[in-house]
């Protein structure tokens, strides 16, 4: 069960408004939401139940919860034991995970088509969990160990340091695994009490891409769904301005200086979000931006890039850097010089081109596998209340213009809420060269 | 073999394979060279990796700018990697722009420039690599695996180098060691995907066609194994524990029986060490085994993250369920589950341009034939108890074990008599 650290989307409950022939989408009385788009070439299906609660919706001192959750939800139901989950994957041959994010908690399977009806039971039951207290303590001790984990990996190190000092108090600077003293402290009766409250049917989309029987999915929704109670889920989110700041934390034991610089952009809803996500490519993409000419292709970082991460209501670019110390200063100054240009001058035509080139190349190319389909759809739905065909998808892509790049930059200009942070061996003065 | 298959050899010894996929738009290209780590010169440790990094610094056609912004502007996910046995440049794309990344890529292959300052640059890169795998004991424990358990072997090889090695290497050393060892003779071109199969073999012997060069396809056979144990220390919050068994190579009769062995043993959250060491003893978060086969000998390689106090127990139960499987096999339950779950993956991997392109190109590459996605199922179905039993017996494992582990925990703590015990 993996934690997902770059943050997929969230929440609204709007009609239908993507209702194009290609796709499904309905809902259950209780209030389950279904979506769901038929892939005609392929053999598999990919099912997802998307529950719309993660990090931000914890309180701080049950942070880690929804994760922590999540991880339960494979230890067994009121019809099967932890063992019968895994072995009953196991022999539909599903290709099964779940992740949790600071958005949403995702459970999903990619399965032979003829699997679905048995996929669909198993993770419906599964999002009933036992929550057994003897299966609640042995399982702290894996999450215990996957803190441990966490923070023998600078980039995992590095983006919990980003976050919680880009949001400060705000939940959104929570740490998605949680801390050793908030999960030592987790009591089971708050996480059932966090489960009642937060998985209920009107919280939750199920959400389908492949080759599946139109009719049947409703039936099957119904079967593993229908008898849940609604409830008051709901989430408190709004936009959020960072102060800026600089933190840099000392750890010896690393070699290289891992490095962030954080800026806000457009959330998950905004409809600037094509433009925003082309110009997170022109700045940082992994070939060709201008941090890969500036600071990679002049040898001061191993690695330089920039990624857009839009939530419910506010969203971020995140810029990350590895660089030796001796190289550290001039590869965070170069960057610094680059977000400043972008600022005053925007873009250029021909990287625009470019940039837009390799986005809708990398769309398209998603689409084929019935899973990603599965999770972009979730992704558009969840986030903007559209489902978007992949031609959609590349003809908002294509329509993006400079001129659109520009308000977006207008709107967010890089170095005005600039937050900097860093984890390596340097001292903060070091560092900024000061 | 079905139509949708494709194989070419052109005159110069350059051959294409290839597999048409319906309903596709992408289309995935892979280029390799038998030319990896092993081929490194003593204190030369990295040269491979770090030349193939200098291909794309520019050629006598193009500048590096000139040369990223075309392959930028064709959209194509690049992805190159130099690795032990083999180098393999390539990316994924949409079908229209394979023909322009055959050129490409052929400018890059046969005429890269290796300019001085581009040289210079990707060695601050790489050394700058060397050390963030440092803070990466997971990764790094795997290298670390590999030299203990084949020794002196160039199999043993670091493919990054360390930072003496990389700092002694040269622009020449670079340029020389491309120019000698990539060859029509012994590369390979694979396509998966979206493409038109004449279209395919004109562009590539227009661009290919009259590259020239000798290179035999020779493969290394690794020294017989020792079982050994090394520890190293390091300031971490896990002990990161890695293991390896002696195993079967590509084409070998049994490579399918070690497939789904591997897959019973450590494969997935149902497998055995997954149930012993995380589910019914919260040890780790991370426990796994996979199967990686190599040209003339393969390994199943094993890992396990957790904190230093916990690890002597954790080493303990897996090697206990070593010798369980050593000394009992599997049950038919246990495979029959297991080809369920090779044989649905099979299906969903054939839904993958790159996945496929990889498949290919790997079975060429070692066994100079093609199979399609309905061969492997057979040969999957075909494995019984009875050949895993005789894979254990051919390769029993705890008689090649290799343990190598990374963190603060000393070997006497962490593995003691544990091994004479099994």
């Amino acid at each position: 069960m993996q934690t997902n650290s770059t943050p997929p989307p969230t929440t609204t409950t709007s009609t239908p408004a993507g209702a194009s022939a290609d796709f499904y989408a309905e809902r259950l009385p209780n209030g389950l939401q279904i979506i769901a788009q038929p892939m005609p070439d392929v053999e598999s299906v990919a099912v997802a139940f998307a529950v719309v609660t993660g990090a931000r919706d914890e309180p701080r001192e049950l942070m880690g919860v929804s994760h922590f959750l999540e991880h339960m939800l494979f230890k067994g139901t009121a019809r099967r034991r932890a063992e019968d989950i895994s072995r009953e994957f196991n022999e539909i041959g599903a290709d099964f995970n779940a992740f949790t994010s600071h958005e949403w908690t995702v459970y999903y399977a990619r399965v032979l088509a003829e699997y679905l009806p048995r996929a669909v039971d198993l993770l419906g039951d599964m999002l009933r969990p036992r929550l057994d207290a003897e299966e609640f303590a042995r399982e702290r001790q894996v999450i215990l160990e996957e803190i441990a984990r966490a923070e023998d990996q600078p980039g995992h190190v590095l983006w919990d340091v980003a976050m919680r000092t880009y949001f400060g108090d705000n939940p959104l600077g929570h740490r998605v695994l949680g801390t050793t003293e908030t999960i030592s402290a987790l009591r089971v009766e708050q996480m059932r009490d966090y489960h009642a409250r937060r998985y209920v049917p009107n919280n939750i989309v199920m959400a389908v891409a492949g080759k599946f029987d139109r009719a049947q999915l409703r039936e099957l929704a119904e079967a593993a769904a229908g008898s849940w109670t609604p409830g008051e889920a709901g989430r408190d989110a709004r936009p959020y301005r960072p102060t800026p700041r600089v933190v840099v934390e000392r750890r010896p034991e690393f070699q290289q200086e891992h490095i962030g610089l954080l800026f806000p952009s457009v959330s998950m809803q905004d409809e600037d979000t094509y433009a925003a996500h082309v110009l997170t490519m022109v700045l940082g993409d992994t070939t060709g931006s201008r941090l890969f000419w500036a600071v990679y292709q002049n040898g001061l970082a191993e690695h330089v890039s920039s990624s857009l991460a839009d939530f419910d209501a506010t969203g971020l670019v995140l810029t990350y850097a590895s660089a030796a110390p001796a190289k550290a200063p001039a590869a965070l100054a170069s960057i610094r010089a680059e977000l400043a240009a972008l600022e005053r001058a925007g873009v250029g035509e021909d990287e625009l081109a470019r940039a837009k080139m390799k986005l809708m190349s990398s769309v398209v190319m998603n689409g084929e596998a019935s899973d990603r389909r599965m999770f972009n759809l979730a992704t558009s739905w969840l986030s903007r209340g559209r489902l978007e065909t992949l031609d959609e998808q590349v003809d908002r892509i294509k329509a993006v213009t400079v001129d659109d790049v520009g308000r977006v930059l207008e709107r967010f200009p890089p170095t005005r809420d600039l937050v900097i942070v860093a984890v390596g061996p340097m001292a903060e003065a070091e560092l900024l060269g000061t | 073999m079905a139509e949708q298959y494709l194989t070419h050899r052109l005159a110069n010894g350059l051959e294409i394979v290839g597999q048409r996929m319906r309903g596709m738009r992408s289309v995935a290209l892979g280029f390799q060279v038998n030319s990896g780590a092993k081929d490194d010169p003593p204190g030369r440790a990295g040269l491979a990796h770090l030349s193939e990094y200098v291909l794309f610094q520019g050629t006598e056609r193009r500048s590096d700018r000139d040369l990223t912004e075309a392959f930028d502007a064709l959209g194509i996910d690049r992805d190159s990697h130099t690795d032990i046995e083999w180098s393999r440049l390539g990316g994924l794309m949409l079908g229209e722009s394979l023909d322009g990344a055959l050129e490409l890529f052929a400018d890059v292959v046969r005429r890269p420039a290796f300019p001085d300052e581009g040289f210079e640059r990707m060695r601050s890169v790489v050394l700058q690599e060397i050390r963030k795998r440092q803070d990466e004991p997971a990764r790094l424990v795997f290298e670390l695996l590999r030299r203990t358990f084949y020794g002196d072997s160039p199999l043993g090889n670091s493919i990054l180098g360390t930072h003496d090695s990389v700092s002694a290497i040269t622009v020449e050393e670079a340029r020389e060691v491309h120019r000698q060892s990539w060859a029509p003779t012994n590369s390979l071109i694979a396509v998966a995907g979206a493409f038109d199969p004449d279209q395919l073999v004109a562009a590539v012997e227009a661009h290919f066609g009259d590259w020239t060069g000798e290179r035999p396809m020779e493969r290394l056979t690794p020294p017989p194994p020792r079982p050994t144990v090394a520890v190293f220390p390091k300031d971490t919050q896990q002990e990161h524990i890695a293991m390896a068994f002696r195993c079967v190579p590509h084409g070998h009769p049994l490579y399918d029986a070690a497939a789904l062995l591997v897959e019973i043993f450590g494969g997935s959250m149902n497998s055995r060490l997954f149930r012993e060491v995380r589910e019914q003893r919260g040890l780790v978060y991370s426990v796994g085994a996979r199967f990686d086969p190599g040209s003339r000998a393969g390994a199943v390689l094993m890992y396990a993250g957790t904190t230093p106090e916990r690890s002597p127990e954790t080493v303990t139960v897996m090697l206990e369920e070593l010798k369980k499987l050593q000394l009992h096999g599997v049950t038919e339950a246990e495979l029959e589950r297991a080809k369920i779950q090779l044989k649905s993956e099979l299906v969903m991997r054939g839904e993958s341009t790159s996945a496929r392109m990889r498949s290919i190109l790997t079975t060429w590459w070692h066994e100079r034939t093609l199979r399609t996605v309905a061969e492997v199922k057979a040969r999957i179905e075909a494995v019984t108890t009875d050949s895993i039993a005789r894979l254990l017996e051919e390769f029993p494992p705890l008689a090649t074990l290799t343990i190598a582990a990374l963190g603060p925990q000393t070997e006497e703590k962490l593995v003691g008599d544990a091994l004479a015990r099994s």
